[in-house]
């Protein structure tokens, strides 16, 4: 019975001008946001390879010995990740370049000067939000799952047709759970249409497969994507059963989902300066200079001694100038990860205030599971950590096999004395970006999202039978 | 009998639940956000306060010409309650100095960067999002419902015509609309008042009501969207359907849109493309710089370069030898900054200005574009009062450098660029120790830091001078027009569907 009920409910639905009218707007905006999507990637990619260092310049440092690697600054990106599509994550807000030094220890040895993601900033125009998938399914389905869903009762109570069903044998949640399916139903084809016609289009323009490249990620936001929609479509019912006029039922839908969808992500970073301030800019280079000096005033008298000249060189422990200034060097790396966490910390509220609202947990969530946004940020800062580690114990193990070295490693310039032999560019590490796929722990991340969004899938599905089989149907 | 069906209109919409449950929910959010960015413009202002204070002192401090330079910082605007605008930072401060043309430049944030992910919610969005939503929940039946449930075969049994109908529900939702308006931003203006103790000046008050025109205007186009959509389509779910979708692609869609188009459909180049072009002239300077030191010949040192056959001493041939370099160099990099600036507009800032008028353009067809760009005008807080701003530095800059030129420290007093002492002094207290001390560097004299700081009354000072309500509400005409079209085209279309319209 309830299966025909389903197709009844499909049938009407797909010969009402509605209908087709939401599924050309929905293959429309598909086709829209993949070719934004491949113009800002191919746009991202020759940004990416001329930021690279050239081979030139590589051979150049490397000609130099280890010491002019010692104090080189390496710049490392981002790499354009087709999995992008699904979440942008902001990607064009975060920074996306960093550069690191074996040797400064100022800023932890990252420096933001050259951040290539601002290269062709217009400061001239407004900031636009992206239309990757998450703006795809979180604002433009979901507004299409309410006009799909809106009088899905009340036009049924109108047109006197609800009395008919409920006159026969069929329970009223039967009928319900048959007008969700059948929307659910609709809604899925127009999605899977839409992502048919992107991924064609990408492969045109890209020559790129995002769902072999990313089955999993792809997989997953397409489940995501149906669970946040249900909740509009229970949403919808709700009002549908409250409501015996649709236009008034639908005016009060829409005000929540203008709250949900469009306002509700503001709301976290209205918030967070207030609940969760923390050290402006300003201050923190103010409190990291006076750090710094101090940490200067600390170092060895008898380093300072040989800078100035008053002192030989043999005289000199270096062993322990070389760990003395690394402790001095680590206190200033801690100083600045500590601020860097802080900041963390703040956006990681702001997100939290966010959550409350099924677009900010979906969105989370999306992000989370296709590795885009603050997450990947953080990852990426520790790979560029690492990487700065990595050349470090590079350099100290190529210099000792340069009997003609001093072997000193000291973040000083006046003090360094490394091997100034060329090497080989070849055998200088590269870096490693992090991998672009999802892992056990962005899963068990973005779990709590999921826990939310089904949760809140349950809820609207009580709240609309419970109304629904109290509802006056005259 | 137009104003009686207004009337009736007007009262109708007013006492309506849903229209009275949506008002309210939309104002508690209006007094909610005027709060935060009250809030925001509090802070804003006791930071402008304290730079004011700080470069004040700076500026009094100098005690040498060679210092002379000031922080002149873009004062925040008090409606920015209303729009945040270009989102832009304020207060900005920038640089006047003879070595530096001031323009914008991105500085360190005040706040969290990662945090600007989360894009800044104001009064102008409330409005062009939830305000429009709610005008076409007010009209999108005017007609459709009426036929529905009867009511229109009964009022167009009367004398009243069918343009007088029209033209009375027009102006019905024009009333409901300026009073929604009206009350909205008298109470948003009272929350930041009382709540943030912003004082409004009386012009605030003039932008703030022609604000509050423009609002009106700009929901006046979806007033008369909802009405079109109610004579095209006989149900009023299909005119609620379809008058949301075209809100929705013009209110939310359409403005991100047309700024992504004009990113991408004319691409800017790479800022590090084009830097070494802008630092070509510096680079020039540093070689020449270079030359000089190699090739120039000493001073004759019985008599001096500055027009005059006076004997010179020692002393006196030491300092102004090495002023001479100085003063030398520093003219040199005044002229590469100045280069640099030229290449700056050419190279650079054109581009981005052909990428903004891309969007200009793109932005003729979106009412909400035509808010947008109008609102951040009166409150002060768009792109162009910065580039005034900054157009104004530059010229206290031309200021300064003629100042500096009338006092001689690049021609023939250039040791005070680095010296209070003159001509004369200078031989006075040539001793042996001292000679030592100018040797190395003239600044370094003692005596400097024991002078008071110079006396600068005669040097010309920097206002902030406020915008014209005048110009601005002239640059807003275009914007002002094509809402008014919108409205007119609109009218225009449901006039004619009306008088095909069955009214059974």
């Amino acid at each position: 019975m309830i299966r025909q009920l389903i197709l009844k409910e499909i049938k009407e639905s797909l010969l009402s001008v509605r209908f087709v009218g939401a599924l050309v707007f929905t293959i429309i905006i598909y086709i829209c946001g993949s070719l934004i999507f491949c113009k800002k990637y191919d746009t991202q990619v020759d940004d990416y390879r001329s930021f690279q260092p050239k081979d030139g310049d590589v051979v150049k440092v490397a000609g130099r010995g280890l010491q002019a690697i010692y104090q080189q600054r390496f710049p490392v990106a981002k790499e354009p990740r087709l999995s992008l599509f699904f979440a942008s994550g902001n990607e064009t807000r975060y920074p996306r370049s960093v550069e690191i030094s074996p040797s400064v220890m100022g800023r932890a040895g990252l420096f933001s000067a050259s951040d290539f993601s601002r290269q062709r900033q217009n400061y001239l125009l407004d900031r636009y939000q992206d239309f990757d998938m998450v703006f795809i399914v979180g604002v433009v389905l979901s507004f299409l799952a309410i006009v799909l869903a809106f009088d899905a009762i009340s036009r049924d109570r109108e047109q006197g047709t609800l009395r008919q069903q409920l006159s026969n044998a069929i329970p009223r949640a039967r009928i319900l759970l048959a007008k969700y399916i059948a929307i659910l139903v609709l809604l899925v084809a127009s999605v899977v249409l839409g992502s048919l016609c992107s991924i064609i289009l990408i492969q045109a323009l890209l020559g790129n497969n995002v769902v072999l490249m990313f089955p999993a990620e792809s997989a997953i936001n397409v489940v995501l994507g149906m669970l946040y929609l249900s909740i509009f479509i229970w949403l919808a019912l709700w009002f549908s059963a409250i409501f015996s006029k649709p236009a008034t039922g639908l005016a009060v839908m829409l005000l929540l989902w203008t709250f949900i969808a469009i306002l509700s992500p503001f709301v976290g970073g209205m918030l967070a300066p207030r609940f969760h301030p923390i050290e402006s800019e300003e201050d923190f280079a103010r409190r990291f200079q006076m750090a710094i000096q101090q940490s200067i005033l600390k170092l060895p008298q008898y380093a300072n001694d040989v800078m100035q000249g008053k002192k030989k060189e043999e005289e000199v422990d270096w062993n322990v100038v070389e760990r003395e200034f690394d402790e001095a060097g680590q206190v200033m790396v801690n100083y600045y990860m500590g601020h860097l966490n802080e900041l963390f910390g703040q956006v990681e509220f702001a997100e939290s205030m966010s959550f409350f609202s099924p677009y900010g947990a979906y969105r989370q969530a999306v992000e989370r599971l296709s590795n885009t946004g603050l997450s990947y940020h953080k990852k990426f800062i520790d790979a560029a950590m690492q990487y700065r580690l990595t050349l470090k114990n590079f350099i100290r193990a190529e210099d000792l096999r340069d009997p003609d070295s001093k072997h000193r490693m000291i973040w000083f310039p006046m003090l360094t004395a490394l091997s100034k032999k060329p090497v080989d560019p070849k055998i200088i590490p590269m870096f490693t970006p992090p991998s672009p796929h999802v892992s056990i722990d962005d899963v068990q991340a973005s779990l709590p999202s999921i826990v939310y969004l089904l949760f809140l899938n349950v809820v609207f599905f009580f709240l609309a039978l419970g109304t629904f089989v109290r509802a006056d149907v005259r | 009998m137009i104003w009686t069906i207004a009337k009736k209109e007007f009262f109708e919409k007013i006492l309506d639940f849903r229209v009275i449950i949506s008002f309210v929910i939309a104002l508690m959010l209006t007094v909610v956000v005027a709060f935060v960015v009250g809030e925001d413009y509090k802070a804003s202002k006791a930071r402008y306060d304290q730079e004011v204070v700080a470069t004040e002192n700076e500026y009094r401090s100098i005690r040498v010409f060679g210092e002379f330079s000031r922080e002149v910082i873009f004062p925040p605007s008090p409606l920015s309650v209303f729009s945040k605008g270009s989102g832009l930072p304020a207060p900005m401060s920038v640089t006047v100095s003879a070595t530096k043309v001031p323009k914008f430049e991105p500085k360190i944030a005040a706040s969290n960067v990662f945090l600007r992910i989360y894009d800044s919610l104001d009064l102008v969005t409330v409005f062009r999002i939830l305000f429009a939503l709610l005008v076409i929940l007010l009209t999108f039946d005017s007609f459709s419902g009426e036929k529905e449930s009867g009511t229109l075969r009964l009022v167009m049994s009367t004398s009243a015509g069918r343009l007088q109908l029209f033209f009375g529900k027009v102006l019905g939702a024009f009333l409901v609309v300026s009073a929604v308006n009206l009350a909205t931003y008298a109470l948003a203006m009272l929350g930041v008042q009382w709540v943030s103790g912003i004082a409004f000046a009386g012009v605030d008050y003039l932008r703030a009501s022609l604000i509050l025109c423009v609002t009106v205007l700009y929901m006046l186009v979806f007033a008369s969207l909802g009405i079109c959509a109610s004579l095209l389509f006989r149900h009023s779910s299909t005119s609620l359907v379809v008058s949301l979708l075209v809100w929705f692609l013009t209110a939310i869609v359409q403005p991100n849109l047309n700024t992504f188009l004009a990113t991408e459909l004319f691409s800017v180049p790479r800022f590090k493309d084009v830097e070494p072009a802008l630092v070509q002239r510096e680079e020039e300077v540093d070689k020449e710089i270079e030359r000089f030191e190699k090739e120039r010949q000493p001073l004759n040192k019985t008599r001096t370069s500055y027009g005059s056959d006076t004997r010179i001493t020692d002393a006196e041939y030491e300092v102004l030898e090495s002023a001479i370099e100085k003063v030398y160099i520093r003219k040199k990099y005044i002229e590469a900054a100045e280069e640099g600036w030229r290449r700056y507009q050419q190279v650079y800032l054109e581009p981005l200005r052909r990428q903004a008028a891309l969007n200009f353009i793109l932005d003729l067809v979106s009412p909400a574009a035509q808010l947008k760009r109008s609102v951040p005008v009166l409150s002060c807080t768009d792109v162009d009062n910065y580039e005034t701003f900054f157009e104004k530095a530059r010229q206290y800059r031309s200021q300064c450098s003629e100042y500096l030129n009338r006092k001689g420290v690049f021609s023939t007093n250039a040791q005070l660029y680095f010296s209070r002492l003159k001509k004369e002094d200078i031989n006075a207290e040539a001793t042996g120790r001292r000679m030592e001390l100018y040797k190395k560097d003239p600044s370094t004299i003692p005596w400097i830091h024991q002078q008071p700081p110079l006396d600068l009354s005669d040097a010309p000072s920097y206002r902030v001078t406020e915008a014209s309500v005048m110009a601005d509400t002239s640059r807003i005409v275009p914007n002002v027009g094509l809402l008014l079209l919108y409205s007119v085209l609109l009218g225009i279309g449901a006039i004619a569907a009306l008088n095909k319209y069955d009214v059974r």
